[in-house]
C-alpha cells in the first residue's frame, strides 16, 4: 500500500509539472508618435500621423488629430499641414528636386518628433526591350517574358532603385448574379524582380553598388498569361524606375523583410529602419520615371 | 551519449460515410551528443610521460515535421502523409598526444600535439511525401582539418613567484584555404605568506568552429559551423587578474576579474531562417563582428571534512557589435549572464552513504522582443475602417531578458563494497521544486483570447534510480 502511495504521488508530482505554459510580462511603454511621408516632386505634401500600440494591445490604431504638423525647407521657409481626416495632413504645396527637408510634428500628450529627408534626382529609363520569341514558363504553367530596362545610373552619389511594371487591362466577364456581359479596367502595380544581381536576388529593390556612375541594364520578366483566362487584354503598360531616398530604401527593405518572415518561428527578428527622432515610422523622398511599352 | 528530443504530437479520429479515417502530426526538436574515448597512459622514463588519446564525438540537432491521413477502406477518401526533416551537425574523430617532461624540480614541461577530422552539416533538409520522392536541399557538408601543437612550462621562479610560459600553434585546412594562427599565453602566482596568492594571466585564443544562436523569441537553434574561406576563425584576447586565500587548511576563498576581447564574431542577420536551406549559410550570416567580455568570479571552497563542495558566483557582462546589425550598435549577447550563481555540497555520512546537493541559477537569455507595433506608410483610415499592414518595433537587439534559470537536484548514494569491486544505488531528484524555466517564448492567445507572450517550458521535476557497478 506504501509502495503504491508513493508511485502515486511521484506520478501526481510529474503529471501536474507538466503544464508547460506560461505568460510573460512585458513593460508597457508608453506610446510614441508614428510618422509616415513617402513624398515625391509630382505629388503634394502628405503626412499620416498616428500613435503606436502596446504589443499586447488588439484595436485598430489610433489617428492622431490634434498634431502641428510642419515641413521646413532648407532656406527656413515653413509649410503648415492642415488635417483633413483620420490623421492626414495635407498641404498644396509639393516638394522640389535635390531638396531637403524637416518635417516636425508636435502633438498633446506625446513627445515631438522630428525628421530630415530629401528628392533624389530623376533617372530616367533610357530603353525598355521585350523579347517576345522568348516565352518562359514556371511551375505553375504562367508564361512570362524577359525584359531588359537601360538607365544611366548617376555618378555623384550612390543611389537606390526600386522597379515596377504597371499595367492597365481591360476585361470582360459574365456577372454570376445577372449573367450580364461586363467590361471594365482595372490596374495592376508588379515589382519587377531583379534577376541579374546575385546581393539583391529576388527583390525589385535595389542598390548601386556595383554600376553608380554607369549605364545599368535590369533584368526581370513580365507575366503575360495567368489564371484569369481570355476575358484579359493588355492595354497599357509602364515601366516604372523609381529612386529612392537612402531612408525610404532602407525602410522599405527592412519593412518588407519584416512582413516576409513573420510566423516564421526560425526566423531571426527584424528590426524595421526609421529616421523619425523621438517616434517611429519613415519620412522619405523619391522621384519616378516612366517608360511606357505598350499604348 | 544521450539524445533530446521536444515534441508535440496531435491525432484525431473520425467516422464519415462509412470510412473511417485517421489524422496524425508531429513536430519535434531532437538533439544529442556521442562521445567515446580511448586513452593510453605510458611512463617513458622517470623523467618523461605520455598520454594518447583518440575521440569520436557527435552532435546532431534535428527539426522534423510530419503529418499523415489515412482512410480505410482507402478509395473512400484522403490518404496522404508528409515529412520535413532539418539536420544539422558535426562529426570529429580526434587523436592527440601530450608529454609531461619534468626536468628539474623548477620545471614543469608541458607538450603535445593534436589533429580533429571535422564533418560539418552546416543544414540538410529533405522533405517526403506521398506526391514528391525523396528531396534533400542544402546538403552542403564541409570537411576541415585542424592541427594544433603546444608547449608550455611552469616555472618556479623562487619560492613565492611561479610562473608559466608557453604558446599554442594551429593549423585549419577549409575550402582549399589554410589559416594558421600563434597563441601566445602567460600566467604567475606570487604568495604573500602561507595562505595568500595573488594571480595574473594573460592568453591569446583562436577558435575555428562558431556558435550561431537564434536571437529571436522563436526555437532555440544553436548550430556550430565551421571557419570557411568567407567566414574567418574567431579570436580572443584575455586578462584577468585574481587572488586567492586558504584557511585553516580548510576553506578556500578566490576572486577574479577577466576582461576579454574578441573578433570575426558571426551571427545571423536580421530576418535570417536557419531551416532556409535555399540559401547558403554564409549568406544568412553578419560576419566580422567584434565582442567584449568582462566580470568578476568569486568561488569560496571546502575541500575536506563530512561537508564538502563549492559556492560560485560570477558577476559578467558580453557585448557584441557588427556593422550590418542593431544598426551598427553594441548589443547584448544571447548568452549575457549578469549574475551566475552554483552551489555543489556533498555529504558523507560514511562510506556506505552520502547526499549531494546542486542548485544553479543564472540571469535569463538575452532576446529581442516587439515591444509595440506601428502602422506602415500604406496605412490609412479610420479606427473603424482601415487598411494597409502593422510593423513590429523592436528596440535594441537583445534587450529583454527572458525569466532567469534556476534548478534545485538532490541525490542520496548507498554503496556496499562487494569482493569483487563495488556497487550503487543513487535515488535522485532533477528539478526538485519543479521550476518551469524559459526554453523559448511566442506571441499568441490565451483561452480569453488575449494577446499574450507565452513561455515554453521543458522538464518538470524528474525522479530517478540509478544503479551501478564499479569492478
Amino acid at each position: 500500500m506504501k509502495k503504491n502511495g508513493l508511485i502515486a504521488l511521484i506520478m501526481l508530482i510529474t503529471v501536474s509539472s507538466c503544464e508547460m505554459v506560461l505568460e510573460v510580462d512585458v513593460p508597457r511603454e508608453k506610446t510614441k508618435l508614428v510618422a509616415n511621408c513617402i513624398f515625391n516632386t509630382d505629388s503634394t505634401w502628405h503626412v499620416s500621423v498616428f500613435e503606436s500600440r502596446y504589443i499586447l494591445d488588439d484595436y485598430n490604431f489610433r489617428s492622431v488629430e490634434n498634431a502641428q504638423v510642419k515641413i521646413v525647407t532648407e532656406t527656413n521657409e515653413e509649410v503648415i499641414l492642415s488635417h483633413t481626416q483620420n490623421g492626414e495632413y495635407t498641404s498644396t504645396s509639393r516638394p522640389e528636386l535635390n531638396q531637403h527637408y524637416t518635417l516636425e510634428i508636435s502633438a498633446n500628450g506625446f513627445e515631438s518628433i522630428s525628421s530630415v529627408a530629401f528628392v533624389p534626382e530623376l533617372v530616367p529609363v533610357t530603353s525598355v526591350l521585350v523579347d517576345s520569341a522568348s516565352v518562359v514558363y514556371d511551375e505553375s504553367g504562367s508564361a512570362s517574358l524577359p525584359i531588359e530596362v537601360t538607365f544611366n545610373g548617376p555618378g555623384n552619389r550612390s543611389n537606390n532603385y526600386e522597379a515596377k511594371l504597371f499595367q492597365e487591362i481591360e476585361r470582360e466577364y459574365y456577372r454570376w448574379d445577372t449573367q450580364e456581359l461586363v467590361k471594365d479596367t482595372f490596374l495592376r502595380l508588379t515589382p519587377l524582380v531583379i534577376e541579374n544581381s546575385a546581393k539583391d536576388a529576388r527583390t525589385s529593390i535595389f542598390s548601386d553598388v556595383l554600376f553608380n556612375g554607369k549605364q545599368y541594364t535590369l533584368k526581370s520578366k513580365i507575366r503575360i498569361s495567368t489564371s484569369e483566362g481570355s476575358g484579359y487584354r493588355l492595354l497599357k503598360a509602364t515601366v516604372i524606375l523609381i529612386n529612392t531616398s537612402e531612408e525610404y530604401f532602407n525602410y522599405l527593405n527592412s519593412s518588407n523583410l519584416q512582413k516576409n518572415t513573420d510566423g516564421d518561428l526560425f526566423a531571426q527578428p527584424v528590426q524595421v529602419y526609421s529616421n523619425i527622432k523621438n517616434g517611429l515610422g519613415i519620412f522619405g523622398g523619391y522621384t519616378a520615371s516612366s517608360f511606357v511599352l505598350k499604348e | 551519449m544521450g539524445d533530446d528530443k521536444a515534441y508535440e504530437k496531435f491525432k484525431d479520429e473520425y467516422d464519415r460515410g462509412g470510412a473511417h479515417t485517421i489524422y496524425k502530426d508531429e513536430f519535434g526538436l531532437k538533439w544529442g551528443n556521442i562521445i567515446t574515448a580511448f586513452r593510453w597512459n605510458s611512463v617513458i622514463n622517470p623523467k618523461l610521460f605520455s598520454n594518447v588519446t583518440t575521440t569520436f564525438s557527435r552532435y546532431k540537432f534535428n527539426v522534423s515535421s510530419e503529418y499523415e491521413i489515412t482512410t480505410t477502406p482507402s478509395n473512400a477518401g484522403e490518404n496522404k502523409f508528409s515529412k520535413d526533416e532539418y539536420i544539422s551537425g558535426i562529426r570529429d574523430w580526434a587523436t592527440k598526444i601530450d608529454f609531461d617532461y619534468l626536468p628539474d624540480p623548477n620545471h614543469y614541461v608541458r607538450f603535445g600535439a593534436n589533429a580533429i577530422w571535422h564533418t560539418f552539416s552546416p543544414g540538410v533538409y529533405t522533405y517526403r511525401s506521398d506526391i514528391d520522392q525523396d528531396t534533400t536541399l542544402g546538403a552542403t557538408r564541409v570537411n576541415a582539418n585542424e592541427l594544433a601543437v603546444y608547449i608550455e612550462d611552469d616555472i618556479k621562479v623562487s619560492d613565492h613567484l611561479k610562473v608559466n610560459i608557453g604558446g599554442h600553434a594551429s593549423f585549419f585546412y577549409v575550402d582549399n584555404k589554410w589559416y594558421h594562427s600563434f597563441q601566445p599565453r602567460i600566467s604567475a602566482r606570487y604568495l604573500l605568506g602561507n595562505d595568500f596568492s595573488l594571480k595574473a594571466s594573460f592568453a591569446s585564443m583562436t577558435q575555428f568552429i562558431h556558435l550561431l544562436t537564434n536571437a529571436g523569441l522563436g526555437l532555440p537553434t544553436d548550430l556550430w559551423v565551421p571557419s570557411t574561406a568567407k567566414v574567418k576563425p574567431q579570436q580572443a584576447d584575455q586578462v584577468a587578474l585574481g587572488l586567492a586565500k586558504t584557511y585553516r587548511s580548510k576553506y578556500e576563498f578566490s576572486l577574479e576579474g577577466y576582461y576579454k576581447k574578441m573578433k570575426n564574431l558571426i551571427e545571423y542577420k536580421d530576418g535570417a531562417s536557419f531551416v532556409n536551406v535555399e540559401t547558403d549559410w554564409q549568406d544568412n550570416i553578419a560576419i566580422n563582428g567584434k565582442g567584449e567580455s568582462y566580470g568578476a568570479e568569486l568561488l569560496l571552497q571546502k575541500k575536506n571534512g563530512k561537508l564538502t563542495g563549492w559556492i560560485g558566483y560570477t558577476l559578467s557582462w558580453t557585448n557584441r557589435q557588427f556593422d550590418d546589425l542593431n544598426f551598427g550598435k553594441w548589443f547584448p549577447y544571447k548568452y549575457d549572464r549578469r549574475h551566475d550563481v552554483s552551489v555543489a555540497l556533498t555529504h558523507t555520512w560514511n562510506d556506505r552513504m552520502d547526499f549531494s546537493l546542486v542548485w544553479v541559477y543564472g540571469t535569463g537569455n538575452a532576446v529581442t522582443l516587439p515591444t509595440s507595433q506601428y502602422p506602415d506608410n500604406s496605412y490609412s483610415g479610420s479606427p473603424n475602417n482601415n487598411y494597409g499592414s502593422e510593423l513590429n518595433y523592436y528596440g535594441t537587439r537583445n534587450d529583454f531578458r527572458m525569466r532567469s534559470y534556476h534548478r534545485l537536484d538532490f541525490s542520496f548514494s548507498f554503496w556496499k563494497t562487494r569482493t569483487w569491486g563495488q556497487t550503487k544505488w543513487t535515488v535522485g531528484v532533477y528539478n526538485a521544486y519543479s521550476r518551469r524555466n524559459p526554453f523559448f517564448m511566442q506571441l499568441g492567445y490565451d483561452r480569453h483570447g488575449d494577446k499574450k507572450f507565452i513561455q515554453y517550458s521543458l522538464f518538470p521535476v524528474i525522479p530517478s534510480i540509478t544503479y551501478s557497478i564499479k569492478f
